[in-house]
């Protein structure tokens, strides 16, 4: 068996568990849904099937299990239950670890599965599981791929005397129609006047055109009493598998020779008139026009079906997608990135060499289809962030059972796209601070009561595009951050010195200190201290930030801002003396001038008057020591830090600036105040500045 | 069985057939000679179907026949008040059709679409 389809089938596995997932947690929440029960046995008879068939016969035996409790469920002998979606979920957990196992080489743990599965059989009533393991692996028929839709050309000429035998021609056009779409043309050449009738023949015969997936058999079976008394030819006109041979369909005259109507030479004689052939045809007296109006129905039924299936097929392609690697998509975003940079360089030398006007359109143009091209490659990379809420409802299930509490969780915005990067990346931070609301955050049910509150909680996950970044926000109902204890704590910690003032604000800020927590004990939950600054870490990271709002017994609310990629990001370019570095723009507020005098007026401090209000600045020359002499006149870019207004001073704002973010080299992955680098369109290279460590950094100092 | 089920009323321009019941091989011999006695009269045949309940094939090809004898004989051949059933039935036994048979040179073939009478 080739890798590639075994690939193929662990990646649809998963897909289809996390299907699953989604649909037992909805189906705990509506037990009487049946759509829902239906969904959660195709899928695990679809896992159980595929599974068998790319050689994962451990998941389909135990897979196996689990589709015949839910066939008792479907049939409505076994009722959903608690246990039921426990058991299920559980079940769902050891196929993605025999999955996982299959990966890793090491074995699954059997005794679990075991386990999973008595779980099941307890609850199968006694008797049907006798019933049910006695035949186990009986063939299923909803299994078998729907047959080819073929279509027949069947003539069918009684003998004259055929009604004396009692048969009814029309009983056995009925059947034929009853085996699918069916025209049917009488033959009328023979009748004769009245004067020469004998009415109790039959003079009639039939063209058929059949088209049907029920089999060649079930067109036999209906002649099969007056096979004997009758002309019958059974012709395949088409089996779906001709569609590519020319493209088109049979001309009248092929049809006609086929049925033996009309010889080769006759036609050539007709084909000699120019006239229409059926007329032809119909005129020289060699074919009557039931014949050709026959023929001519099956033409049109051919071409009809082989439209059809064609528009089928397209229909297909158009809903289908193709399945690419990442490494892939990396790799196209990464030369994308190059190509950027080029661009960027090409519209430098065509700036230089302005005379060429020629160079400046084609430069032109070329910054227009990289900048679409960026576009795309960037678009193709963002995924919805659902997949990810949908994780959590696990999450939120399975834990606030652990505590003993009933939270809720609902989302919202689970359309809203982001770099996939950027969702693998804050799963982690996700997960930490929704532990951390169940945990710290929502109540018990009897505090809630207490409180007035609802018996059950709620987490709200809710996400929504702001310009260029992502906001995600998690709130809960719960008692709200507790300003004094995290106070005592931090004292305790020696996070904040003695007698410090601090706003609310600061103090939510707190919880994101290292090694802070507030539970006294330690559940397996949270309370080890490791979490909310791991958290921070992590958005920082994403070039994000976190922001806390919290009120006293109504709950918390903690938002996320993330941009929406970490590929390329619009950019401010600064110089200070030969050096040019860039700052992500979306932190960028304002540009402002500053001159020798308003720096003296700051006696020392770095503080600058912008609209009445005092911003602090960083001057970046002499915090990055570079040598030479400022200008007399500097500039100013102040950005936003955490809802404060602070300004970075620097010589000279070059201008905005597309930039392909490259990572620094390891050397260099511990300076302070640098996230990456990026290439300019001359070649030379440009740190880029990580405004919140420069100020944490500047702040720092004494 | 009801020996004739139809009923010969001879008009001034024309000779007007209407059948009632059935038109089926139990009857087709018995219908076949009326039918003959009404094309002998060499006035324009109106044949009104309205009051059929019940038509087979033998029944299909009589009224196939009528329209033969009509061309062959220049007797002029109408169909009136088609009913459902004998449509249904038509249908079913592939008797409509765009264009008519050998002999129908004027198109008064009584299965066309065109013409509408079934």
């Amino acid at each position: 068996m080739s890798d590639a389809f075994a690939q193929a089938f662990k990646d649809e596995a998963r897909e289809l568990l996390a299907d699953l997932e989604e649909a037992l947690l909805e189906m705990e929440d509506n037990p009487a849904d049946l759509g829902l029960v239906g969904k959660v046995f195709r899928t695990m008879h679809t896992i159980k099937g595929s599974g068998a068939m790319f050689g994962f016969e451990d998941i389909a035996s135990f897979t196996h299990n689990v589709e015949t409790v839910y066939d008792l469920v479907r049939n409505g002998e076994l009722s959903v239950s608690k246990e039921l979606v426990n058991l299920s979920l559980a079940a769902r957990d050891r196929i993605l670890a025999m999955l996982e196992a299959s990966e890793s080489g090491l074995p699954a743990d059997a005794g679990r599965n075991d386990e999973v599965i008595k779980g099941f059989r307890a609850l199968v009533p006694a008797a049907k599981e006798a019933a049910k393991s006695g035949a186990p692996d009986a063939p299923e028929p909803e299994a078998a791929a729907p047959a080819q839709v073929v279509t027949y050309r069947i003539r069918f000429k009684p003998e004259p005397g055929i009604f004396a035998s009692g048969v009814n021609p029309l009983s056995l056009l009925r059947e034929l129609q009853d085996l699918g779409p069916c025209h049917v043309v009488a033959n009328t050449c023979d009748m004769q006047p009245l004067d020469a009738l004998d009415p109790e023949l039959c003079y009639l015969f039939w063209d058929v055109i059949l088209s049907t997936s029920a089999g060649r058999d079930a067109i036999d079976d209906v002649f099969i009493f007056v096979v004997d008394s009758c002309e019958l030819s059974i012709t395949v006109i088409d089996d779906g598998s001709s569609d590519e041979a020319g493209g088109g369909y049979k001309k009248l005259g092929e049809i006609l020779m086929e049925r033996g109507d009309l010889t080769q030479q006759q036609m050539d004689e007709l084909l000699g008139k120019q006239k229409k052939f059926g007329e032809l045809a119909l005129e020289a007296g060699l074919v009557n026009a039931a014949t050709i109006t026959s023929a001519l129905m099956e033409q049109q039924r051919v071409k009809e079906i082989r439209q059809e299936r064609q528009v089928q097929s397209q229909g297909q392609e158009a809903a289908s997608s193709i399945r690419v690697s990442a490494d892939k998509l990396d790799l196209l975003v990464n030369l994308v990135g190059e190509l950027v940079t080029v661009q960027a360089r090409l519209s430098l030398v065509a700036q230089e060499l302005k005379r060429h006007g020629e160079l400046v359109s084609v430069a032109e143009e070329v910054e227009r289809l990289t900048n679409d091209l960026r576009d795309n490659a960037l678009d193709i990379r963002m995924l919805p962030i659902g997949a990810t809420f949908s994780k959590f409802k696990r999450l939120v299930r399975d834990l606030s059972a652990e505590l003993g509490k009933e939270i809720e969780l609902t989302t919202e915005g689970a359309e809203t796209e982001l770099d996939k990067t950027v969702i693998e990346k804050l799963n982690d931070p996700l997960v930490h601070i929704i532990r951390n609301s169940i945990d710290h955050g929502v109540e018990t049910p009897e505090e809630r009561l207490a409180k007035g509150k609802s018996r059950s909680g709620n987490i709200h996950l809710a996400a929504v595009h702001s310009g260029d970044s992502v906001l995600i926000t998690i709130r809960d109902d719960g008692a709200g951050l507790n300003v004094d204890a995290i106070r005592a704590k931090a004292l305790e910690r020696k996070i904040i010195p003695q007698g410090a003032e601090l706003s609310d604000r600061e103090i939510w800020q707190l919880i994101f200190a290292p090694g802070f927590s507030t539970a006294s004990k330690v559940t397996s939950v949270s309370g080890r201290g490791v979490g909310m600054d791991v958290v921070k870490q992590a958005i920082e990271g994403l070039r994000g930030s976190i922001d806390v709002k919290s009120e006293p017994g109504r709950g918390t609310c903690i938002t996320l801002k993330i941009p929406l990629t970490l590929a390329i990001i619009e950019s401010l370019l600064v110089q200070i003396g030969k050096d040019r570095f860039v700052m992500p723009l979306a932190m960028v507020d304002e540009c402002i001038l500053l001159t020798e005098k308003e720096i003296e007026q700051g006696h020392g401090r770095d503080l600058l008057l912008v609209r009445e209000k005092l911003v602090p600045y960083v001057p970046l020359r002499k915090m990055f020591r570079i040598e030479g002499k400022a200008p007399a006149i500097q500039q100013v870019v102040i950005c936003q830090l955490e809802g404060k207004r602070v300004g970075l001073v620097v010589d000279w704002v070059i201008g905005e600036h597309q930039t392909v973010i490259k990572s620094l080299g390891r050397m260099y992955q511990q300076v302070e105040g640098m996230s990456g680098a990026t290439i300019l369109g001359d070649g030379s290279v440009a740190l880029i500045l990580d405004i919140p460590a420069i100020f944490n950094a500047a702040e720092g100092k004494p | 069985m009801e020996a004739a089920q139809v009923k010969i009323s001879k008009k001034k321009d024309r000779t007007l057939v209407s059948f009632t019941g059935e038109m089926t091989i139990g009857n087709v011999g018995e219908l076949r000679k009326r039918l003959l006695q009404a094309f002998a009269g060499g006035k324009p045949v109106e044949l009104s179907l309205a009051g059929l309940t019940e038509v087979d094939v033998t029944g299909l090809q009589l009224l196939c026949s009528c329209h033969r004898t009509s061309v062959q004989q220049g007797i002029p051949c109408t169909v009136t008040g088609g009913s459902e059933v004998l449509a249904a039935i038509a249908e079913e036994a592939g008797m409509p059709r765009h264009k008519g048979c050998a002999v129908d040179v004027d198109g008064s073939c009584i299965w066309r679409i065109e013409t509408e009478t079934i």
